[in-house]
């Protein structure tokens, strides 16, 4: 297993290739494994961002649902509420989120603040204060750690050199695994031991090989202009360094300056309040454009040439992201252009964006992505567990020691602390929303105070007990968390399950749902803990089994 | 790479690999990504030219960071990375340098 | 997305059975290494690779989605999520996975058949 036992000179070179990704598999996987489970779970939890949004808002239930005259409505609330509003950027509703959302901004300060309005009335909605899903969305590709966000180029840097390492952690452990075809359907968990997790991990690995693939490298697409500006600096030099500006103009297939062109009216202290626009013949012409496609959002700023219209057609409309968009001449209500880019790279790139954000799927695709996620989570994890107890297996081996060494003592109580820590992190996000007083200040960052601090309590735990009791705590009190959350909602809410299930509001109810299915699961998961308190003695395999069972994989330090 | 080595070397030969895979891995993806867009944007429009050399800039990188754990020796492994690197980064300057004075 | 579903957990299972491990999980004593055996493995590997092939022709073909990019998304997570369900099949009921497959590619081919005549 160790490379000692390998010949010094390597006996053929796809060996020694073999040996090396083997080498660089389970390094970059391990150098940034805890950080990568993290970003994959909250990643997943992103599939559902709008419903977690939804559900810690619980204010907002029992919307209707909007009507065609709900832009014009929405139009006329904003002006009431805000009458020197200079720019707005309006989401409408849809079945996953029932209120308009608007960012504007007026001649004050030009800050964005955020309204959201009812549907059918226009009425502004008040709300809690939350993080929502947003922190979650926001961890995953910045690591988020305060509401208002700090650090968030740095976070950023961190989850793109993550995201590397799993990418090179994917296409070598495809070389690593020199029976990927064979052992394709092999999963052996009653083996138990380091034979079950290697399973584990190569199953959950090879089966959702093409999502993985296609979540690591748009995840480095998407933010290329950070981690890979190169191709931009050369392509477009401009009078001070780089012209990034026209390259985003351009990728948005729009003219080079144009952006730069209008927000220099847009946001300063000059800016001219808006006047009424009539939205409607434009909404009826896109609708006529784009043959009956939905709307996803409205945008109104001011220009040298009078104010000017954005029409958004909705994200889940198709696979490319982001939506074809139609401009319009404000005040004359006649289209300018159609904002669409066609090329082949950019649509490749459109492709991965949008595959990466799973707008375009509807529920039971959303949630086979969901369960693709939990698995490359899964993957992860048995990969770190993996690497533990084969250190373990090997030390046994080599004299029967009193107590874990140090280092493999650290690596078992950061297993326990940050991977199994999350879901009981996850949890107290949760309790955090429905305790804390609604009115508190600066809410959102008391609720992640919660979420770090149980986080961190979890971390404790597994340093102090890095055994099977640690898990068991950990992931048993977050699966108590999870299983009591809709009572929880009960006793704080009327949007409980109560509520929900007569009326078939799936969005609220199925939240509670999956909530209590989790939790029953940890505690499910708990008791196996419990009840084998030792591992189990590994079978003896067959002699014909027992050359095709060696790990490939190998390990050295 | 070989767990026959004393430590101290083994440790310096893996610290040094990563650093030829983790920084002249990069640089040789940017310098890629330089040339290929310039080479591409006779042909192509600018944006489609950068898009394209960036996508393909990932895929320069992942096989850097294969070729420097698999090079027989460190030195092999940093050469092999940087030399085209650096190649790469002249040709992108020298290409624009020349489209400057032309 | 179903019909994607059933056709390639028919394909996975036969691949699954085309590997000398599962089809003695399959059917247990069998001589694996045996010429008539070895044989049938490779039509089951065959049949399995065939399978694959049509349903994603098939999906390509048969316009259920709005494009042809979605139908082929939709497919290849109906490959992941098949292959899923074939390795639980071959881990907790691997008596039954020969049957298992069978109704698969019976199931996909009756939804393709309603697909038609409507």
């Amino acid at each position: 297993m160790s490379r000692s036992t390998t010949p010094p000179a390597k006996s053929t070179a796809q060996e020694g290739f073999r040996q090396a990704m083997s080498w660089l598999h389970t390094w970059s996987g391990l150098v940034l494994g805890w950080l990568l489970f993290a970003i994959f779970v909250t990643g997943t939890l992103s599939f559902f961002k709008n419903e977690f949004n939804l559900w810690m808002r619980p204010e907002l239930h029992g919307l209707p649902a909007a009507d065609s005259l709900v832009a014009q409505r929405a139009q006329q609330a904003l002006r009431a509420h805000a009458p020197d509003v200079t720019q707005f950027i309006m989401r409408l509703p849809d079945p996953r989120t029932p209120a308009v959302t608007v960012l504007w901004r007026g001649t004050g300060n030009g800050r964005f603040e955020t309204l959201m309005l009812h549907p059918q009335t226009g009425a502004v909605l008040q709300a809690r204060e939350t993080a929502g899903g947003e922190f979650f969305y926001r961890f995953h590709f910045e690591l988020r750690t305060a509401h208002s966000g700090r650090w968030t180029l740095q976070g950023r840097w961190i989850v793109g050199v993550a995201t590397l390492l799993m990418f090179v952690a994917l296409l070598t452990g495809v070389v690593t695994h020199r029976r990927i075809f064979k052992d394709f359907f092999t999963f052996r968990p009653r083996k138990g031991g380091q034979r079950a997790w290697l399973d584990a991990h190569n199953v959950s690995g090879v089966l959702a090989l093409p999502f993985y693939l296609m979540i690591t490298f748009s995840g480095l697409m998407i933010f290329h202009a950070i981690y890979m500006p190169a191709g931009i600096n050369a392509g477009y030099p401009g009078a001070q360094g780089t012209d990034t500006q026209a390259y985003f103009d351009e990728l948005q297939g729009d003219v080079a300056g144009a952006r730069s062109a209008r927000r220099t009216r847009g946001g300063d202290a000059q800016a001219q309040p808006l006047p009424e626009i009539k939205l409607a013949p434009m909404l009826e012409q896109a609708g006529h454009i784009w043959q009956g496609g939905r709307v996803g959002g409205i945008s109104v700023a001011g220009s040298p040439q009078g104010p000017v219209v954005e029409i958004t057609r909705h994200d889940g409309d198709r696979l490319q992201y982001g939506p074809p968009r139609l401009r319009f001449d404000g005040s004359t209500g006649s289209l300018l252009n159609e904002l669409n880019p066609q090329g082949p790279a950019i649509k490749t790139y459109g492709v991965l964006y949008g595959l990466h954000l799973a707008r375009f799927a509807d529920t039971g695709l959303r949630w086979t992505l969901f369960g693709f996620g939990v698995l490359g989570s899964l993957m992860i994890a048995s990969g770190m567990v993996l690497w533990s107890v084969k250190r373990r297996a090997q030390s046994q081996r080599k004299a029967a020691v009193a107590g874990l060494p140090f280092d493999e003592r650290l690596v078992a109580g950061l297993n326990i602390g940050l991977m199994g820590g999350l879901p009981l992190a996850i949890a107290a996000i949760l309790y955090a929303n429905r305790l804390l007083p609604a009115t508190l200040p600066q809410r959102p960052d008391a609720e992640l105070l919660w979420f770090f601090s149980a986080w961190g309590l979890a971390l404790l735990v597994g340093l102090l007990w890095p055994q099977r009791s640690g898990w068991a705590a950990v992931l048993g009190t977050a699966g108590l968390g999870f299983l009591a959350l809709p009572l929880l909602n009960a006793l704080t809410t009327a949007a409980h399950l109560g509520a929900s299930l007569p009326a078939h509001e799936w969005v609220w109810a199925g939240m509670d749902l999956s909530f209590s299915v989790f939790g029953l699961l940890l505690i499910g998961l708990t008791r196996h803990l419990l009840h084998r308190s030792a591992p189990l003695p590994q079978r003896a395999a067959r002699p014909a089994r027992s050359a095709a069972a060696t790990p490939t994989t190998t390990q050295e330090a | 790479m070989k767990a026959t080595q004393p430590l101290w070397r083994y440790r310096l030969a893996v610290t040094s690999r990563a650093l030829v895979a983790g920084a002249g891995g990069y640089a040789l993806a940017a310098a890629s990504a330089a040339v290929l867009t310039l080479t591409l944007a006779g042909s192509l429009s600018r944006v489609e030219a950068v898009m394209t050399a960036t996508l393909l800039s990932w895929l320069v990188y992942a096989c850097a960071i294969a070729w420097a754990f698999y090079a027989r020796t460190t030195w092999r492994a940093g050469l092999g990375v940087l030399l085209p690197a650096l190649a790469l980064a002249a040709g992108a300057y020298g290409w624009q340098w020349l489209g400057a004075s032309a | 997305m179903l019909t994607d579903f059933l056709l390639c957990f028919a394909a996975w299972s036969a691949l699954a059975l085309a590997m000398d491990r599962h089809y003695e999980e399959a059917w247990p004593g069998s001589d694996t290494e045996a010429a008539p055996i070895a044989r049938r493995r490779q039509q089951l590997a065959l049949t399995g690779c065939l399978l694959l092939t049509l349903s994603l022709s098939l999906a390509l073909t048969l316009p259920t989605h709005s494009s042809r990019a979605l139908a082929a998304v939709v497919w290849v997570v109906a490959l992941s999520l098949s292959a899923v369900a074939a390795t639980a099949a071959s881990t907790w009921m691997p008596q039954q996975q020969p049957l298992l497959g069978l109704g698969a590619l019976a199931a996909g081919a009756i939804s393709l058949l309603l697909r038609a005549l409507a």
